[in-house]
């Protein structure tokens, strides 16, 4: 007992960990840093867009503001119909991160349990959720979002559909194959030897182990989901009632503006690689905590 | 080895069969009429009525169903609505154009990419690593089509270097295989988006061959042949051999996506392709083409993974054929 009690008490506290793993990871915490914003964005971006950002502007004379390159009074410039840039980009800020923290979450619940469950249960278990798996790997990815959504309707909802059903294929395939190794263990056997259910072993022994590839696999997840969104926002695919940074690139590209609005193409490419960038430093920092061999390099 | 291989081969096999049923249940949901799928709304009534008989539409829909995998088996893809001619002879040049274009590109990349990965893994700790991973993490946060919007604005409308678009110029069109393919204004339009995809691409082999690098870095063989007296190139070469095997399981996974993000390179830089003409075909409702260009693509995706899975196992003989 006494020497449990010594170990608990060598191993430092949960916010001293906290502190140390953030100070050791400056780049995680400058990624927390960055998400921190577009997270302000996403909650509060009508109320901080400095305009309406879907109307039109007119000058005082009464002609349209259009394609104006950045000015003290448009940051950013105008579309082509006279909106405003900077507005379009703070609001367009929330679907992209809610398809990508939504369909994140579900990708990983479906495919941490079909890891799980093949991986421990094995023979023909393993054999027909292997071969579902196989089935997602032979679909393309955005070509049947595209199909999908044409079939269910434009929507952020749908979006969120097209990628949970197919992107849960990787967490599946990878989490699997840690089971398979886990399964040997001897804490596993001493589990069943002293009459532990298969349930409990799976989701009381096991799974805490995969834990840190669940969160990895989490954060690259809302990562593929920013950018399958915009992507199909992009092919003109997004809801045509709001505004998301795919969206805005669709228009700017399929008015033709791209030639020269390069104040309309930046901001919301550059917002979108900012955000990725950050789910996948996190999603790094996450396999520093899984895998400490990793930390050395 | 045999037993393998054909075991491999029926997986395969239902694989192929399971995604072809889902393509047969997704595009009978479209929107419309179920028969809208195989016959031109536009036609009039009589017409539509013969079509129907003649193409088994009015039987029930498991015979449908078998039609269909036959006609699949056939490669016989119906009647285009929108070219009035058959599916297969619409877009077999436009499959041409994406196995050019993406037939060039996952070479390079992968080429590229490995040799980078084997130079970053080796050099680790130097400036040109940490450049290098920069450079890994911006592309890969990147939408393919925005890194596309880019490259057109930069090297298309300010420095007008290269077409902004199509295949080629205006007015000439390829007369066979040869002079379409071997041009020079056909290379010239590939020059940006194969850039494009070349930059998109090699980003996961060089990180995947980079880790790896590391891995194999401290075995010991290397430090054997060090004290051989192997020089410094030599040794990253050995190294270079032993780290390959995790690159080429990616590359199974990377056909996948490259058939995602080609569709979206194709709509940037009008290339006709099998992707984009996916996208005009459910434009237009025009479903014919856009289930065999769906059927097509994944054909493609399927029958890739395959042939990867066979290099794999023969690259490794440390597999068991069990």
């Amino acid at each position: 007992m006494r020497e449990r009690h010594a170990l608990v008490g060598s191993s430092p506290g949960f916010p001293a960990q906290v502190r140390r793993f953030l100070g050791a990871d400056k780049t995680a915490l400058a990624a927390w840093l960055v998400l921190g914003f577009f997270f302000v964005l996403a909650l509060a971006g009508p109320y901080i867009a400095p305009r309406d950002p879907v109307e039109s502007n007119y000058r005082e004379d009464g002609s349209l503001v259009r394609l104006e390159p950045p000015s003290r009074e448009f940051w950013l410039g105008t579309t082509n119909v006279g909106q405003d840039v900077l507005s379009q980009t703070i609001v367009g800020a929330r679907i992209p991160i809610e398809v990508g923290l939504v369909s994140a979450f579900f990708v990983v619940l479906i495919g941490t349990n079909v890891g799980l469950i093949a991986g421990y249960f094995g023979r023909y278990i393993d054999e027909i959720l292997m071969r579902i798996t196989d089935v997602a790997y032979g679909i393309p990815f955005i070509p049947f979002a595209i199909v999908l959504i044409s079939v269910t309707g434009v929507g952020t909802t749908n979006i969120m559909l097209a990628i949970t059903l197919l992107l849960w294929r990787t967490s599946a395939r990878v989490i699997r194959a840690q089971v398979l190794t886990l399964k040997q263990r001897p804490f596993v056997l001493a589990a069943k030897l002293s009459g532990a259910s298969d349930f409990r072993i799976l989701y009381r022994y096991i799974a805490p182990h995969v834990l840190p590839l669940t969160l990895l696999y989490m954060a690259f997840g809302v990562a593929w989901g920013i950018l399958a969104e915009v992507s199909l926002g992009f092919v003109g695919l997004g809801d045509p009632e709001s505004i998301s940074w795919g969206q805005m690139l669709f228009y700017a590209f399929r008015s033709g503006a791209i030639r020269f609005a390069w104040w309309w193409t930046l901001p919301p490419g550059i917002a979108i690689v900012l955000t990725v960038a950050s789910f996948y430093l996190i999603g790094r920092s996450f396999e520093g905590i899984a895998d400490p061999r990793l930390r050395e390099r | 080895m045999r037993a393998y291989l054909i075991r491999r081969f029926c997986q395969t096999l239902i694989v192929l069969f399971v995604v072809m049923s889902l393509v047969f249940v997704l595009f009978r949901l479209l929107p419309g009429d179920p028969t809208a799928m195989m016959v031109d709304q536009s036609l009039d009534q009589l017409a539509r009525q013969r079509l129907l008989v003649e193409w088994g539409l009015d039987a029930p829909l498991f015979q449908q169903y078998l039609t269909f995998l036959k006609n699949i088996a056939a490669l016989n893809f119906g009647e285009s609505f929108y070219y009035r001619q058959p599916v297969w002879q619409a877009i077999s040049s436009s499959w041409w154009n994406t196995v050019v274009l993406m037939g060039t590109a996952m070479p390079i990349a992968l080429a590229v990419g490995i040799l980078a990965g084997a130079y970053l893994g080796w050099r680790r700790g130097s400036r040109m690593e940490r450049f290098g991973i920069v450079l890994a993490l911006i592309l890969r946060s990147t939408p393919i089509f925005w890194l596309g919007i880019i490259v057109l604005m930069v090297f298309s409308y300010w420095l007008h270097l290269f077409p902004t678009g199509g295949m080629r110029e205006a007015g000439s069109s390829g007369e066979g295989l040869l002079s379409t393919y071997l041009s020079m204004d056909f290379l010239h339009h590939m020059g940006l988006p194969l850039l494009t995809a070349t930059l998109y691409f090699l980003v996961d082999p060089m990180m995947i061959m980079r880790t790896s690098m590391l891995e194999i870095k401290s075995e010991d063989f290397l430090e054997h042949l060090r004290a051989v007296g192997f020089s410094e190139t030599a040794l990253m070469r050995h190294c270079a051999r032993n780290a390959l095997l995790p690159v080429v399981t990616f590359a199974s996974i990377m056909v996948g996506f490259v058939f995602g993000g080609q569709v979206l390179l194709e709509i940037v830089f009008a290339w006709p392709g099998i992707g984009r003409e996916m996208v005009l075909a459910i434009d237009r409702r025009d479903y014919p083409i856009a289930q065999a260009s769906f059927i097509i693509m994944s054909c493609m995706v399927i029958g890739m993974n395959f042939v990867v899975d066979l290099l794999y196992s023969r690259l490794d003989p440390r597999i068991r054929y069990a």
